[in-house]
């Protein structure tokens, strides 16, 4: 399959812009976005929930989800916040070995921005649970193919991560001051995010982590998470 | 990341933090000497605080007496009340720390609705453990008792505390959920605190404001941590520090701690922020640690947010 041909296939079906998705008012979505779906070849797909200007790209690992299911609700919330959200069905267990989809996602990026569809210079990534994982497993050849764009964080919520994330590998994320290290839990899942906190620190790495122990309505760690990124977002940082 | 705001003004703030961190574990000979150099510091940084601005609120006491030889900060919100209750230990190295220079606490802390109390408990060297701890203790009964002349619930407290009165802070309310007051505790906070003092031995301080007596380090009143199982705190807890604050390891194990005993507790550790940086609220970092506490203050009163 052609990577080009099928990227502009997926810019097709974000440039109709005219469906309306109307979410759940219990997604805090009272607006319309505009939908889209991208192919970045190699058998993964994207789905795109754009709020209305030019917002700033935030990809989230873990599935091509639907606004109810899967990574969906937080892409919800974080186009609510002002994000372009991607949900990118990128399972972790792929691992960096398969990094195939990263120039076509890159050049997705690209042209959005020089068409004034996405916000220019930065790029945030995401994920929850063990999307939360591929997120990290990612990030650091995401970081590298984006070139001048910035990878301004990576937010994980209620991160799993096993084996296949490394607090060095993360650490070396933040070199420069280039990306921000997000964690997020909200104690209701078995999480990571506390030790793999504990070894950052031992690295003296920059990074912030939110852990909510008692999660209430209203309160779960994904809308913490939107709302520590949307700080992110309109902080500019001194690097 | 820091904000460019954050960037500048830490360059400014950075080094005195770092003295003042000598004057904390660095060897003195004797308290008289350290608790001088301590003193000089917190001066240093007191006279940066001269900049600070702090939120408007309802009314400002700075010297209201409990009982001879110890006065509070009062603060209470604009509005008609009744308001929940933040009772706050200042940190500075249980050798230093006044009403005046928490003005900006008290003032921020009444701005988000809290009636709030800062006692100038007694100091070390010159007044070791237990003086200072019976003085938060009688403060706490105090307000219970008289609170509600401030607009302020005797029944909804908070108990918090910075720095080394994050610790003190934790081991107050253990205490007192031993005493009829714990049906008055919905929550407790630590800002950059220190929860176990057994690790840091005969370092520093710590020696200082237990009168040389470092067996008192496995005293649950000084470290918080000694033996510490589910119950023996208010039903909602809370922690923060910084990437860069020296007071994170000593955080993030405590919280290892409570989840290892399956307490439930909220920690957030902002990306840059150095020890006390809530104490600053020119750095967007230090805002931010305010206001995450304030509101989960208000969820554990439940209060709007």
């Amino acid at each position: 399959m052609n990577t080009r041909r099928t990227v502009l296939a997926g810019l097709a079906g974000l440039a109709g812009l005219s469906a309306v998705a109307r979410l759940p008012a219990s997604d805090h979505m009272s607006a319309s976005v505009r939908t889209g779906e991208l192919d970045f070849g190699f058998g993964t797909m994207a789905r795109v929930l754009a709020p209305a200007g030019a917002a700033p790209a935030l990809f989230i690992c873990g599935g091509h989800a639907p606004p109810d299911r899967g990574a969906g609700p937080l892409a919800v919330q974080c186009a609510a916040a002002g994000f372009t959200a991607v949900t990118v069905n990128v399972p972790a267990a792929r691992g960096r070995a398969d990094a195939a989809w990263l120039p076509a996602a890159v050049r997705w990026v690209k042209d959005n921005q020089s068409s004034g569809r996405l916000a220019p210079g930065l790029v945030f990534l995401a994920g929850e649970n063990h999307g939360a994982a591929g997120a990290f497993a990612w990030a650091k050849d995401f970081r590298r193919a984006l070139g001048s764009t910035r990878l301004r964080a990576v937010l994980s919520i209620n991160g799993n991560y096993g084996s296949s994330v490394k607090a060095e590998d993360i650490a070396a994320l933040t070199d420069g001051d280039e990306t921000s290290i997000v964690l997020i839990s909200d104690g209701g899942v078995p999480d990571d995010s506390l030790s793999l906190g504990r070894e950052l620190a031992a690295l003296g790495a920059p990074f912030e982590l939110h852990l909510f122990g008692k999660p209430e309505p209203g309160l779960p760690a994904r809308a913490n998470g939107t709302a520590q990124i949307q700080r992110l977002l309109h902080q500019p940082s001194a690097s | 990341m820091q904000s460019e705001n954050d960037k500048a003004l830490c360059e400014l703030i950075a080094p005195m933090a770092a003295a003042v961190q000598v004057g904390q574990f660095g060897p003195f000979a004797n308290p008289q000497a350290a608790a001088a150099h301590y003193r000089t510091m917190i001066d240093g940084l007191g006279a940066l605080r001269e900049r600070t601005y702090y939120q408007p609120a309802g009314a400002y006491f700075d010297d209201i007496e409990l009982r001879p030889g110890l006065r509070t900060g009062i603060s209470v919100p604009y509005g008609p009340g009744p308001f929940p209750v933040i009772l706050h230990a200042h940190g500075n190295g249980f050798m230093a720390g006044d009403i005046a220079d928490y003005k900006s606490t008290l003032m921020d802390f009444a701005h988000g609705g809290f009636v709030t109390v800062l006692p100038a408990y007694r100091l070390a060297p010159e007044n070791p453990f237990p003086a200072g701890f019976d003085d938060m203790m009688y403060a706490a009964s105090w307000l219970a008792a008289n609170i509600g002349r401030y607009g302020g619930d005797p029944g909804r407290v908070v108990i918090s505390g910075n720095s080394t009165g994050g610790g003190f802070a934790y081991a107050l309310a253990r205490t007192l959920m031993s005493t009829p007051l714990r049906d008055s505790l919905r929550a407790v906070a630590g800002f950059d605190g220190f929860y176990d003092w057994r690790a840091r031995g005969a370092a520093g301080l710590i020696g200082f404001y237990l009168g040389g007596n470092l067996e008192l380090t496995a005293d649950p009143r000084v470290s918080v941590a000694v033996d510490l199982k589910p119950g023996m705190l208010p039903p909602n807890l809370y922690l923060s520090t910084g990437s860069a604050d020296f007071a994170a390891p000593p955080t993030l194990g405590f919280a290892q701690l409570l989840r290892s005993q399956n307490i439930d507790f909220e920690l957030h550790l902002l990306e840059g922020n150095f020890h006390d940086a809530a104490r600053f609220p020119e750095l967007d970092g230090g805002r931010e640690v305010t206001r995450l506490f304030l509101e989960f203050a208000h969820r554990a009163c439940n209060l709007r947010a």
